[in-house]
């Protein structure tokens, strides 16, 4: 009989998205939103939904098949904000797919400053 | 009435019903069976310890981080700069651009260009046409000397800048002298 392992939880998701993104070319760092600080607040683990997580600018929703990702992160100065967006979207749907196993994702990306750093 | 963790009951080798040995927990020791079945006697043994272990967390007064406040206002704040999300189409998937960050680089541009000096910055989408905007942008120019040359220079340098640092097209790019500035060194205009 084959066992097929676990499928990893939307915060197991959203760790991941959130550890890979800051180490794309152009993304200074991600932008969390104050709906972000409740995930950082104490509370039990019964009342954290498995399918939807948010944490540190990354939201990763799980519906069935299909994996939900929503990004916020700052751009770094000269990188083109499009390209960055395009380059992550494509990252990130990459790793769900490994990680999720799955086709099915929609990666949404929200940039919300972009950090221009005007140190010689 | 007993609550249990889940719906289906909970019965001990012995027979007993778990939600039994709750309801009885404090007087178990009068009861005729369960004051003597060694599974009754463990069930309330770890039933006693959940109560123990819940009623210390339920005392527990919560401790919010030091610097809660400061992070929540530090984000708030931000949040309200941002602005409104303008539409970024990329390849494949969506994509948002905050108001507040592509400001932030017209301005940049601006006040990095020469002698001009950026004021208020208002954009717009174009209807139907994803990707395109309408903006228009506020500057302060040097008193004394024909301002159309650096306006020049600057519509190009802001039309460029769109496109190559955020990929954005500018369909409509008003430029608009608000103020001016006296030419002495030091006294430049503030933005």
């Amino acid at each position: 009989m084959t066992v097929n392992p676990p499928r990893p939880l939307a915060a197991d998701l959203a760790a991941a998205v959130a550890a890979h993104v800051p180490t794309l070319a152009g993304v200074a760092h991600l932008a969390p939103g104050w709906r972000d600080l409740i995930a950082g607040l104490p509370a039990p683990a019964i009342l954290r939904h498995p399918d939807s997580h948010r944490a540190s600018g990354v939201r990763v929703t799980v519906r069935g098949p299909q994996v939900e990702v929503d990004v916020a992160l700052v751009i770094a100065w000269p990188h083109q904000a499009r390209a960055v967006c395009e380059t992550t979207q494509t990252e990130v749907a990459t790793l769900i797919t490994r990680l999720a196993d799955t086709d099915s994702c929609q990666v949404r990306v929200a940039v919300r400053d972009i950090h221009i750093d005007t140190t010689p | 009435m007993a609550m249990s963790i889940a719906s289906d009951p909970v019965i001990l080798p012995c027979g007993t019903d778990l939600d039994q040995v709750w309801t009885r927990l404090d007087r178990i020791a009068a009861e005729t069976h369960m004051g003597h079945c060694p599974h009754c006697q463990v069930a309330a043994g770890s039933l006693r310890t959940l109560r123990q272990a819940t009623g210390q967390l339920i005392a527990q007064p919560p401790a919010p981080p030091p610097d809660l406040t400061g992070r929540i206002m530090a984000v708030v704040r931000a949040e309200l700069r941002r602005g409104r999300n303008l539409p970024l189409p990329t390849r494949s998937h969506t994509a948002t651009i905050s108001e507040y960050a592509l400001a932030a680089v017209l301005r940049y541009v601006t006040d990095h260009g020469g002698e001009l000096v950026a004021r208020g910055c208002k954009i717009a989408p174009v209807p139907d046409r994803p990707g395109h905007l309408r903006v228009r942008l506020g500057v302060t120019v040097p008193y004394g000397s024909d301002p159309a040359p650096a306006l020049a220079r600057l519509r190009q340098r802001i039309l460029r800048a769109a496109d190559a640092h955020v990929g954005l097209t500018l369909d409509v790019l008003d430029i608009v002298v608000e103020d001016v500035y006296p030419t002495t060194p030091g006294q430049r205009a503030d933005r």
